[in-house]
């Protein structure tokens, strides 16, 4: 059964919508300054929403997020009405999913009690459930994925395989995340985070910067889409999940699992490797997962396959990572370019393989978006355009 | 789908000690999946060799919300720049999954996903979608929850009746039948959504209700 994509709905520091987004993609601008969301004491460049303004404060700021993605993804599948659509939603996050409030725990443990609206705000923050209640969606299919920074990925692959068994007709999928202090202060005591602006897949990268954003594609059977007179111009085709088994934080040093991921992915789309236009990479630019990364493309793809990183447009935006990379993987296959890997100046020998250092015309069918998660998760994406 | 294993972990459980060893790090929520998650394994009859590609289903609906506290502390008491990363690590809602799939040396898919009222229900839909699809032959779908006194204070500040206790428990689900075969279930069909993991345990373990399939 062919899964068509009949909307993308993207919001990053890379811009707040998909025009802007391509803009700077294009003019390879990015956009990174000091925290200001929020007190810290570090002092990191993040990729923050510039210009974003949360619609009503009553919602977490993961969830504005996604409910701006939302919209322009609804608004290019022209689909604003729900009644009668067997729907599923199906989203990714980190942030949204932890009670993490500094504020009200930093009361609560001094006097023995605090006000609740936090955790109130908390509960009612459950991503899928809040898009459902939003956009008044009357559906079961409705399931928010923890899978830390796969966590986007595997939304859209979880409801591919919705449409596929029948369960519905159309999905909402994709990830969101907002910049927060937790998993910054986090980030950074893993040792992980840099000073400067991040360089994936360089030989000399130190490291992630964080971002916020979301990303969103609506997922529809091919005969709901051409039933509604869709152009149909992009299609998911495979995706592949394994665990590497190896350890909580560090990626297997062969890239076992992803390896897996790959091989699962490629076979459900029916396509061989020479096919793989280019890849949208996890490419986080930490020692660890570049090197594994990159290595793992090269034995499966060979050296002269083309990728790119382009969290050195957003930072890493964790579980909207995933959502927001399937999105830019799809805006490659449309419009027939990739943006440069930018960042990157000097080849790594131990990778072997470099990403591609300026703004990059593609020919093929296919591409694949990879993300590598905390925990070690690894998810495939397979995209075609038709 | 079929389930033919079923690991419960509640705080009246023997502790298989023989896992643990290799978890000492772990916090409690994670303790709790692994040694649930064993238990429906070992409990299946399953081969060793089946682990390349069971799949993983983790559910929750507050995670390691006292791992995540404790960062709290550590960011309140030390300042952002002092805080420990064996907190944090344990404090994201997928390190139990990681656990158990790098300590059981499981290869497959894995899955972690939450939802604060039917959060099993999802899981359960989750495996059967990879069981339909052919995903992996055998799943391991459980649901995991902790308490703690700040998620107490919460909840009794917000909810007329709420009943949050800790424990773990998973049910090994398989496409075919298996060795042990306690029921068939089919989620789709399945009226009740807020169905919770402990109430289902239940119910199967107890000869009474042994039935052939849940509806």
């Amino acid at each position: 059964m062919n899964i068509a994509i009949t909307g993308l709905g993207a919001i990053s520091a890379c811009g707040l919508n998909l025009k802007e987004t391509i803009t700077n993609f294009s003019l390879g601008i990015r956009q990174a300054r000091e925290v200001t969301l929020f007190k810290t004491d570090l002092n990191y460049p993040v990729f923050e929403a510039k210009g974003f303004i949360p619609e009503d404060k009553k919602y977490m700021r993961t969830l504005s997020l996604a409910f701006c993605a939302i919209k322009e993804a609804i608004i290019e599948a022209n689909l604003t009405d729900f009644s009668g659509i067997r729907l599923g939603i199906c989203l990714g996050t980190t942030v949204a999913s932890q009670l993490n409030d500094v504020d009200f725990y930093k009361e609560y443990r001094k006097n023995g009690s605090a006000p609740v609206d936090a955790a109130k705000r908390f509960l009612e923050s459950n991503l899928a459930q809040a898009v459902k209640d939003y956009f008044h969606i009357n559906t079961k299919f409705c399931c928010t994925l923890v899978n830390a920074c796969s966590s986007g990925t595997d939304a859209i692959g979880l409801a591919i395989s919705w449409l596929r068994n029948d369960y519905c007709d159309i999905a909402i999928a994709g990830g969101a995340d907002e910049l927060n202090r937790v998993p910054l202060d986090g980030f950074n005591s893993l040792g992980v985070v840099s000073n400067s602006l991040c360089t994936p897949f360089d030989r000399d990268r130190s490291g992630l910067n964080l971002g916020e954003g979301s990303g969103i594609v609506i997922l529809e059977k091919e005969e709901s889409a051409l039933k509604r007179n869709r152009t149909l111009d992009l299609f998911f085709k495979g995706y592949g999940l394994a665990a590497d088994g190896h350890h909580l934080t560090a990626p297997h040093p062969e890239g076992r699992g992803l390896e897996r991921a790959l091989d699962f992915a490629m076979h459900q789309s029916d396509i061989k490797v020479d096919e793989v236009a280019f890849i949208n990479a996890h490419g986080t630019a930490t020692r660890d997962n570049d090197k594994v990364e990159g290595r793992v493309f090269r034995k499966v793809f060979g050296e002269n396959i083309k990728f790119v990183s382009t969290k050195g447009f957003t930072g890493h935006t964790l579980g909207a990572a995933g959502g927001l990379e399937a999105v830019f993987t799809c805006l490659g296959l449309r419009y027939g370019w990739i943006p440069k890997n930018v960042g990157f100046t000097h080849m790594d020998e131990q990778i072997g393989i470099a990403p591609v250092g300026v703004k990059t015309d593609i020919k093929g069918r296919y591409a694949i978006s990879t993300s590598l998660a905390f925990g070690g998760n690894n998810s495939v994406l397979v995209i075609a355009r038709n | 789908m079929y389930i033919s294993g079923i690991g419960v972990v509640s705080d009246k459980t023997e502790k298989d000690i023989s896992i643990l060893k290799g978890i000492r790090r772990a916090d409690d929520f994670s303790k709790m999946a692994i040694l649930a998650a064993h238990n429906a394994f070992m409990d299946s009859g399953l081969k060793e060799e089946t682990k390349v590609n069971l799949g993983v289903i983790l559910s929750t609906a507050f995670g390691p919300h006292v791992t995540t506290f404790k960062f709290l502390d550590d960011i309140l008491d030390y300042g952002d720049a002092n805080v420990s990363p064996t907190l944090f690590s344990h404090s994201v809602h997928n390190a139990a999954n990681s656990y158990i799939s790098s300590n059981l040396g499981i290869f497959g898919p894995t899955l972690t996903l939450t939802d604060f009222s039917k959060s099993f229900y999802q899981a359960l839909l989750v495996a059967q979608s990879w069981l339909e699809e052919k995903r992996c032959e055998h799943v391991l779908v459980g649901y995991v929850e902790q308490h703690g006194k700040e998620i107490d204070y919460i909840l009794s500040n917000i909810a007329k009746e709420y009943f949050l206790k800790e424990g773990s428990v998973f049910f090994l689900v398989s496409a075919e039948k298996c060795l042990k075969e306690y029921c068939s279930i089919n989620v789709l069909t399945y009226q009740n959504e807020f169905i919770s993991g402990f109430s289902l345990a239940k119910s199967l373990l107890e000869p009474k209700n042994y039935v052939k399939e849940v509806k």
